[in-house]
């Protein structure tokens, strides 16, 4: 019908073999020749780069040329934005039994409602676990782990648990008395470079003369893996599993000096200098109340209200103070299966739990992503992940199966990054 | 064709352009519906579009289905929802004849097409394993088992 200026000549799928003259036409014209090798490499490089990451990464399994494509700067330039737009969130949870940490994963979390939520969680083991069996979670970014050996040494690895690669950045300073370490780690795409930020807090001085910290500050890449010193930092960083990365800089919060307040401190990714961000004007930030977390490209920050309420404030403006605003606010909500939260300080088992522990102002509610249909992904008492629907103000436990009892959760969307 | 009893005429109705295959069959294209191709595009705009265009890496098969793609996705007034399902009866084919599309619309710089039949290629590889998808497009420069089973072994995230 449509094709009155086709010549008619339809004959469905047939590979037709013989294509009329078969002198003078170049190889590719004939349609019997044309194999997937035939195609060009930036076509292929197309077409490998829409694949989901489990599918791309099994790729390069193919063939010899697939294998050589899947390291193809260009390929990795294409599926980047793909994979971040198709949303398809894994989690992996950090758990911390005595002498030996757990990592598991659940795969694609995104929002699709309803019943697809009951799913496996798998352990994985890295593979310097017999190294550092007992280790802490420093954060996720563009496909890669970043763990800290929480023994004596704190080396810091990076991970991609995809490709099962890793580096390790050891330790070679003469840590005196320790109070705390905090890290930082992220990719910045301008740089092409995942950097991994160290700042390691003495027990003497520290609180001392005022409040302000003392600190010896390290910076390392993957490109540049020696640690570097930078200035020490004045700011006491409160740890966090995740930092989040918005305007290419790493976010922290701290105490003021006046020792209340919360202010966010950000470490810029290319000139590497700290930086106050400015937090929302009307809002007592207290920081027994606050963390941060990155939502549709904004820096956010969740806090706990007086009433209870988690109430999700949204810096729309990198960097103006005004365009910090509200837009989620959720009413206090205790998931089913957790009658009594406070329990989870009496099992002996969890009593050196860092992850329990570590916070000195713990919060009972972290905010780890949106996800693809605007739901937000709220973790409970360090035991259950929950799914909030903000436009029916709905909560809706997540079903996992085989998570350990207690853990510390962050966002990871696999890619297949070379180190 | 959509019959154009409709007021809007573009001012130079019906220009007609000529195609000519690599096995020397010859297709007229609406100048309109050629435009979505790049490279025919500017051998419209260079005024190099009045005699037959020679495409010798084309053959009269997949030129024909290039010609009707074309067609169709230049006709006006057709709603998005049938055109999605026309194209997904478009690419209904042989890999050997998506692959022919493929480097047809790569020639000729259409890129709804390319896009179209990548997606399609692409969607045909998602969630096989290396050994269905080897199957599926002939491949022969594989892996040996052995190798293949080595990086199965050290790995449990993407296999299992």
């Amino acid at each position: 019908m449509e094709s009155e200026l086709g010549s008619g000549s339809q004959s469905n799928t047939g590979q037709s073999d013989h294509p009329g003259d078969h002198s003078r036409s170049p190889p590719q014209s004939q349609s019997h020749g044309a194999t997937i090798s035939t195609l060009p490499r930036e076509i292929v490089v197309d077409i490998l780069s829409r694949l989901h990451t489990p599918s791309l990464f099994r790729a390069q399994f193919v063939c010899r040329s697939w294998q050589a494509l899947a390291r193809d700067p260009l390929l990795l330039h294409l599926n980047r934005p793909r994979v971040a737009s198709s949303h398809d969130l894994s989690i992996v949870f950090h758990s911390d039994p005595p002498l030996r940490s757990q990592l598991y994963f659940v795969k694609d979390v995104s929002g699709d409602g309803g019943d697809g939520r009951n799913r496996p969680a798998s352990e994985f083991h890295p593979p310097f676990a017999a190294v550092a069996p007992d280790f802490d979670l420093v954060g996720s970014s563009e496909g890669l782990l970043c763990l800290a050996n929480a023994l004596s040494s704190h080396d810091v690895y990076v991970y991609n648990p995809l490709t099962v690669e890793y580096r390790e950045f050891p330790d070679l300073e003469d840590h005196q008395r320790i109070l705390k370490i905090v890290f930082g780690f992220g990719f910045d795409e301008i740089e092409n470079d995942y950097k991994v930020i160290k700042i390691v807090y003495p027990i003497i001085n520290h609180f001392i003369s005022r409040g302000v910290a003392h600190s010896k500050v390290q910076v390392c890449s993957l490109r540049n893996p020696k640690w570097r010193r930078l200035d020490h930092l004045t700011y006491s960083l409160e740890a966090t599993p995740s930092q989040p990365l918005v305007n290419r800089r790493l976010h922290w919060t701290t105490l003021t000096r006046s020792g209340v307040y919360v202010e966010i401190v950000s470490f810029d990714m290319s000139n590497e200098q700290f930086k106050n961000v400015p937090t929302p004007k009307c809002v007592p930030f207290l920081l027994t109340r606050c963390h941060l977390v990155e939502l549709g490209g904004c820096l956010s920050a969740a806090i706990l209200s007086v009433s209870g309420a988690l109430e999700i404030w949204v810096m729309k403006e990198y960097g103006m103070q005004e365009s910090w605003i509200m837009d989620y606010s959720i009413g206090s909500y205790l998931p089913r299966d957790l009658h009594n939260p406070n329990n989870k300080f009496n099992d002996r088992s969890c009593k050196d739990s860092r992850i329990l522990t570590r916070r000195e102002y713990q919060i009972n509610v972290r905010v780890l992503a949106m996800l693809r249909n605007g739901e937000i992904l709220l973790e409970y008492y360090n035991r259950v992940l929950v799914c909030y629907d903000p436009n029916h103000d709905k909560a809706v436990n997540l079903m996992l199966e085989g998570l350990p009892k207690w853990f510390e959760s962050i966002v990871h969307v696999s890619n297949i990054n070379r180190m | 064709m959509s019959s154009s009893s409709s007021s809007s005429l573009p001012p130079c109705p019906k220009k007609m352009i000529t195609l000519k295959s690599s096995d020397g069959e010859t297709f007229q294209i609406e100048e309109t519906a050629a435009l979505q191709s790049k490279t025919l595009e500017n051998m419209i705009d260079e005024n190099c579009a009045s005699t037959p265009i020679p495409l010798r890496s084309i053959n009269g098969k997949i030129l024909a289905k290039v010609v009707e793609f074309c067609n169709k996705h230049a006709e006006v007034g057709v709603d998005a929802e049938s055109l999605h399902a026309w194209d997904a009866e478009f690419v209904n084919v042989e890999y050997t004849t998506l692959f022919d599309y493929i480097l047809a619309a790569n020639f000729l710089e259409i890129p709804t097409l390319l896009d179209l039949a990548s997606g399609v290629v692409g969607d045909m590889i998602k969630g096989k394993t290396p050994d269905e998808i080897r199957k599926m497009f002939n491949i022969n420069d594989a892996f040996s088992p052995e190798e293949e089973e080595e990086v199965r072994r050290a790995n449990q995230w993407a296999f299992e």
